[in-house]
This record gives C-alpha cells, sequence and structure tokens, in this order.
C-alpha cells in the first residue's frame, strides 16, 4: 500500500513512477513526482520502483496570484 | 522632452531584464483567459501555484500561458520557510526557472504573510540560486533582513490579499521605496488601475495584481487599463510630480488681466 496524493492505494508496488502516471492518467512532462519528500528527476521515472510503504506526491500548476 | 519608452526604462529583477512592470496573477479565472490577459496586460511574467496534480482530462495551466513569459511560482500553502523551500525545489523541478514568490502565512483569517519566517525562506532559498521574490507586510525592519538575506526584491502588501481595498499601507510602503536599495513591488489588494498608478507614482518598481483582473467584468479589457495605468505611474514618477501647496492657491493663469486693471 502506497499514499498517492494523499490517498491509499494499492496498485503500484514495485511498478515504476512512468507506469504509475500513465495508468492514473498524468503528462509526465507536466508533473513534478515527490517520493517521501525526496523530489524524483523526470529522467528516474522509467527506473525509479515505487515501493509499499512510499508517500508519493504527483503536482503541477495551477493558476495563483 | 523625450517621450516614455518602456525600452529605454528596463526593469531588472535577479539578473533579468523585463519591459514590463506588470506582474499578473492567474488565480480565480478561467484559463481560456489566460492567453488574452497576459497580452492585454503586456506581462512578462505570471505567477503560478503549486497543487496536486490533475488528470490529463483536465486542462494544464502552462497550455495557455504564451510562450516567453516568465512564470514566477509563488510557495502558497507554506506555513513555514521549510515548507515554502520544500515547493518552491518542486516548482524548480518543473522546469520553470530559478524565480519563486516567497508567501507564507500562517493566518487563515487575514492571509497576512509572515515576515519572520519569509526571511528564513528567503536566505535558504537564495543559498539555493533562486531569485527570491518575498511577499511580506511593510515593515522596515523586516525588510532590511530580506535584502541582507538575498533577495531579489521585496513585494509589500498594499492592503489583504484578494480585498481590491487598494493602498491601505501606503505610507509603510513609501519607506520601503525611500530606504530600501532593491525593487519595491507592490503585491496583493491593489483593486484599481488607479491604485497602481498611485503605488507607481510613489516610485514603486512594479505591481502584481490578480484579483482585481479576475474578479473584473472583462479580465482582458481590465488587464489592458492596469497596464497603461503602471505605465502612466511610472511616467509620473520619472518625470517629478509637481509640488504640493500648503496652503493657499497658485495661479495657473497670468493675472495681469484686463478686467479689473
Amino acid at each position: 500500500m502506497i499514499y498517492l496524493n494523499g490517498e491509499k492505494n494499492n496498485n503500484y508496488n514495485n511498478s515504476t513512477i512512468s507506469n504509475m502516471l500513465k495508468e492514473e492518467n498524468y503528462e509526465s512532462l507536466k508533473v513534478v513526482v515527490e517520493i517521501n519528500e525526496e523530489i524524483i528527476p523526470r529522467d528516474g521515472f522509467d527506473t525509479y520502483l515505487i515501493k509499499d510503504g512510499d508517500t508519493v506526491e504527483v503536482l503541477s500548476f495551477v493558476g495563483g496570484g | 522632452m523625450q517621450k516614455y519608452d518602456a525600452a529605454n526604462d528596463p526593469f531588472i529583477l535577479g539578473g533579468h531584464t523585463f519591459k514590463s512592470r506588470f506582474i499578473l496573477g492567474s488565480g480565480k479565472y478561467d484559463v481560456n483567459l489566460i492567453n488574452a490577459a497576459v497580452e492585454d496586460a503586456g506581462a512578462e511574467i505570471i505567477t503560478l501555484a503549486l497543487r496536486r496534480a490533475n488528470t490529463k482530462d483536465e486542462e494544464n495551466i502552462l497550455d495557455f500561458i504564451p510562450k516567453g513569459v516568465t512564470l514566477l511560482p509563488n510557495t502558497s500553502g507554506a506555513r513555514t520557510a521549510e515548507e515554502a523551500v520544500r515547493i518552491a525545489k518542486l516548482a524548480r523541478a518543473l522546469g520553470c526557472g530559478d524565480f519563486v514568490k516567497v508567501e507564507i502565512m500562517r493566518d487563515s483569517k487575514y492571509l497576512l504573510p509572515d515576515n519572520q519566517e519569509t526571511i528564513r525562506a528567503t536566505e535558504m532559498l537564495a543559498k539555493e540560486g533562486f531569485v527570491v521574490m518575498p511577499y511580506m507586510y511593510p515593515d522596515l525592519y523586516s525588510a532590511r533582513d530580506l535584502v541582507n538575506a538575498g533577495a531579489a526584491c521585496i513585494m509589500p502588501l498594499a492592503s489583504p490579499i484578494g480585498s481590491n481595498k487598494g493602498l491601505a499601507t501606503k505610507e509603510f510602503i513609501q519607506i520601503l521605496v525611500d530606504e530600501i536599495d532593491l525593487p519595491i513591488i507592490v503585491d496583493a489588494g491593489i483593486g484599481r488601475p488607479s491604485q497602481a498608478c498611485e503605488a507607481m507614482e510613489m516610485g514603486a518598481a512594479a505591481i502584481m495584481a490578480n484579483t482585481a483582473i479576475a474578479t473584473a467584468g472583462n479580465i482582458p479589457a481590465m488587464a489592458y487599463a492596469f497596464k497603461n495605468a503602471i505605465i502612466a505611474g511610472r511616467q509620473a514618477y520619472l518625470s517629478g510630480l509637481g509640488r504640493v501647496l500648503a496652503r493657499g492657491a497658485s495661479a495657473s493663469d497670468p493675472l495681469t488681466g484686463f478686467l479689473h486693471d
């Protein structure tokens, strides 16, 4: 089980970040991914494996002042 | 006398040169209007916030911002310096450059910036190579600390965020303009073009506005009105304002008339 943007999720133990983004319908070029408060560089999306207990945040820009 | 030309009056911030002195916020309005608002504002810097991502079925704001515009992510949502640094680094990882507007609030009713945490965050971010633009409550001591912490400019609030109440802190912003050797960018609370103009007449280097435009009847048209007001205020400041009499009057017509001579 992982936390994906604050919600419990059982789908991505041992999944790459790229796979998780694809399955969740995120555009990898427009998001930044943080796992356990560490930023994962985009060139690591294909190799970094999400593991049980990880807290995954997928963030992007929105309007703001 | 030369006509005012923004090209001859560059606005230099963090080693970058801008022609426009209008920083446009992108919150609270439809992304479809952003392109027109940026163009009509003549804005070269636009602020953004970072949030948990929507899936790609939903619109992404980056698709609506004209190319060549400098993105200025803010750290809204941060309550501590550490949280602000975390947000800034995430924003930079999105590939938007090194600019960051530090915005740290612990108060959710008035949304007032926490100057002390803002100073700490500014120091941490400047050391990491960010161009740090701190949003702050206009206080001279805090502004001096922000200068020492490595800020690229100072962004004092005019009145509470989103209030459109104008230059409630005018006297204190003037002190910053007079005493601080960094660009003073008036941010938050500016509600009308006339208020933006007044801040520029006082010597502010630039204006940041969002809600005044987002809540206007015609968003791109209001952006255009702000653009013109900011140019007018800048030109007035550079011209040197006419003097104010302490009392009495001073005729602007020749008094040597003929009727009562």
